[in-house]
């Protein structure tokens, strides 16, 4: 497990005593030895509220200021210094502390970015790879339909995804992905020249989000192939001779029948996404820029890794809150359907 | 719609290498050298090689891929074969009685859908004080939590099935309700409890989490033993290993799920769909 340059260290917004003891969250380290703050230190962030970030901005002049953020002038350790964000994610305007090494002119902009990613992650995730699987397996599942119906045994090759553990195919994407002995890279650079590197701070949502939807799309094509071998054959024949076909055959009479296993499936993978675990810690840990950070691995990290039992299981009762909430709603969805 | 095969198969082969691609590209490196790993990333080896799976099959004091084998078994078989025994008479009497149709049922199938990692720290210290961690024992049981939902809903659906008229039959002839569990429904259920047995196994093979957690060394199942195999050799990571340790842990539930594709898509929707 590579550790992340960047990572978030407290999870919540702290307060000013919490802050100030943050700050020097690494005094107390047994077996320090001279000098090693910098690695430390740099790249760690959290949440702070708005009257602290203020209030820093207030006690000292700054070292510099641009914009959304602002350096102190008081160096850590070398070239380590306390750089204030005031960040809008999703509508909403927050703000964060962050140890950034100066050394490296981009370092604070990098900092700004994994902290605005990281925080969009869990919903965004889970929306985003719900709706491109749901939409992926319909298209699959009904544009396949007349091959699967003959031979049956290509759904098992369409299947294999789901039958792997997802920790397993998380360390296969691994070695898909590796710059050296990946093929995918290689093949990039054969055939484009170039390749980006998938698991840094800037593409890693992508990345994820295709993992994701390749390996769960098989599922909702599964899902959607039952259903729609379920549409009595009556009713596609009664409208090809009133003259309904092709297209207008699917979307006045197929989609309709399928309407509440899209509903459905988009639920399932929707509480699934927000629940990613094996796959992405297997495959980065707690991330590049903590930009993968799921709720899952932060409760496996505040509880394994930093001893927080509280946190943990404070976020373990939000998750369990989040999934039963939308477990309730697809369960009256299904009832208000089968009603009417 | 009016779309030439050929078509079709042009996506089916799209979608198949695209969604497969991994597991291509890890078979081909379990069979690659060394040398051709590290000058030939391409999915065409030059040379086949069986030297990555001896080294996997090979046991070194940190690595010992048959424990983590047995360790996988022994619990995936406990996760497997409790949840049956559990649930066979309480679908028995939800399918035929109605007990607990209402409130029970719905509750534990709803309970699979829930994030595993709740649980999680809880059992971890309920476990600490019992003496489980870090055994079989402990680990199977916690996988047969896990399969109870399913289980549950694939026995309930078999056994309503079966036509009452033939319980009730038995029941007229002073059968007990005991003996008609395991001389009537039994038998008639059994494929239905093939289905639940492999899909089980499959699962509680496949688990990460709970392997990762509640176990350090002594039952360290295959899918947290083969990321050892990872970080195993101090000068980074030998991928012909590594690629040959992951095939060789999945192995097993793709066998089963390659004899068994039909049944085994029929339970991970049941699953999926009743909740």
């Amino acid at each position: 497990m590579t550790l992340s340059p960047i990572r978030k260290i407290y999870f919540g917004v702290a307060d000013r005593r919490q802050m100030f003891r943050l700050f020097d969250r690494h005094a107390q380290r047994p077996n320090r030895w001279q000098n090693d703050d910098d690695a430390l230190f740099a790249g760690e962030w959290f949440e702070i509220a708005r009257p602290e970030h203020h209030y820093m901005l207030d006690i000292l002049p700054p070292l510099w200021m641009r914009g959304e953020m602002f350096a102190l002038g008081e160096f850590l350790t070398g070239s380590i210094t306390s750089v204030f964000y005031a960040l809008r994610i999703n509508g909403a305007d927050r703000y964060f502390h962050a140890y950034c090494d100066l050394a490296r002119s981009g370092s604070p902009v990098e900092m700004r970015d994994a902290i605005v990613e990281r925080e969009r992650f869990s919903t965004r995730f889970g929306l985003l790879t719900a709706a491109l699987e749901t939409g992926l397996g319909l298209f699959l599942a009904v544009f396949l339909a007349p091959l699967i119906q003959r031979r049956f045994w290509l759904m098992a090759v369409l299947m294999m995804p789901m039958i792997i553990a997802p920790s397993l195919m998380g360390l296969m994407y691994r070695l898909v992905l590796h710059e050296f002995v990946g093929p995918l890279p290689y093949y990039l650079y054969e055939y484009l020249g170039a390749s980006p590197s998938f698991l840094s701070p800037k593409s890693a949502f992508t990345t994820l989000v295709v993992i994701e939807t390749l390996q769960w799309t098989p599922f909702t094509l599964l899902l959607f192939y039952t259903a729609y071998s379920t549409i009595p054959n009556d009713i596609r024949e009664a409208a090809r001779v009133d003259g309904t076909r092709g297209w207008r055959l699917f979307t006045h009479i197929e989609l309709p029948a399928l309407l509440p296993t899209l509903v459905v499936a988009f639920g399932i993978r929707f509480i699934d996404g927000f629940r990613v675990f094996d796959n992405i810690y297997v495959l980065i840990g707690s991330g590049a820029g903590g930009s993968s950070t799921s709720l899952s691995i932060y409760i496996y990290t505040a509880f394994f890794k930093a001893a927080d039992i509280g946190k943990a299981l404070a976020a373990s009762v939000l998750l369990f809150i989040a999934a039963f909430a939308v477990l309730w709603l697809i369960a009256r969805l299904a009832k208000r359907r089968a009603r009417t | 719609m009016n779309v030439p095969n050929i078509a079709r198969w042009v996506v089916f082969v799209v979608a198949a290498f695209a969604m497969n691609f991994p597991v291509i590209a890890t078979l081909v490196t379990a069979f690659k050298t060394p040398a051709d790993i590290a000058s030939n990333a391409s999915l065409i080896p030059t040379a086949v090689t069986f030297e990555n799976f001896k080294t996997v099959f090979t046991v070194s004091d940190r690595l010992n891929i048959w424990a983590y084998l047995w360790n996988s078994l022994s619990a995936s078989l406990i996760g497997a074969i409790l949840p049956i025994l559990l649930s066979l008479p309480l679908a028995y009497a939800i399918a035929r009685r109605d007990y607990g149709r209402a409130v029970l049922l719905p509750l534990v199938v709803n309970l699979r859908a829930m994030p595993l990692i709740i649980f999680a720290i809880p059992l971890y210290m309920m476990y600490q004080t019992l003496g489980l961690l870090d055994t079989r024992i402990g680990l199977g049981l916690i996988l047969a939590v896990v399969n109870l939902p399913l289980a549950l809903v694939l026995l309930v659906n078999a056994v309503a099935e079966i036509p009452r008229e033939i319980d009730e039959a038995a029941l007229m002839d002073g059968t007990r309700t005991k003996r008609i569990l395991s001389h009537l429904v039994l038998p008639l259920i059994r494929p239905a409890l093939a289905t639940t047995f492999v899909f089980g196994f499959m699962t509680a093979w496949n688990e990460f989490l709970f392997g990762l957690m509640l176990t350090t060394r002594a039952a360290v199942p295959v899918t947290v033993g083969a990321s050892f195999f990872f970080s195993a050799g101090g000068g980074g990571v030998q991928w012909g290993v590594a690629a040959a340790v992951i095939v060789v842990a999945s192995a097993p539930p793709v066998l089963l799920g390659l004899f068994m594709y039909r049944q085994i898509g029929r339970s991970m929707l049941a699953g999926a769909v009743k909740g």
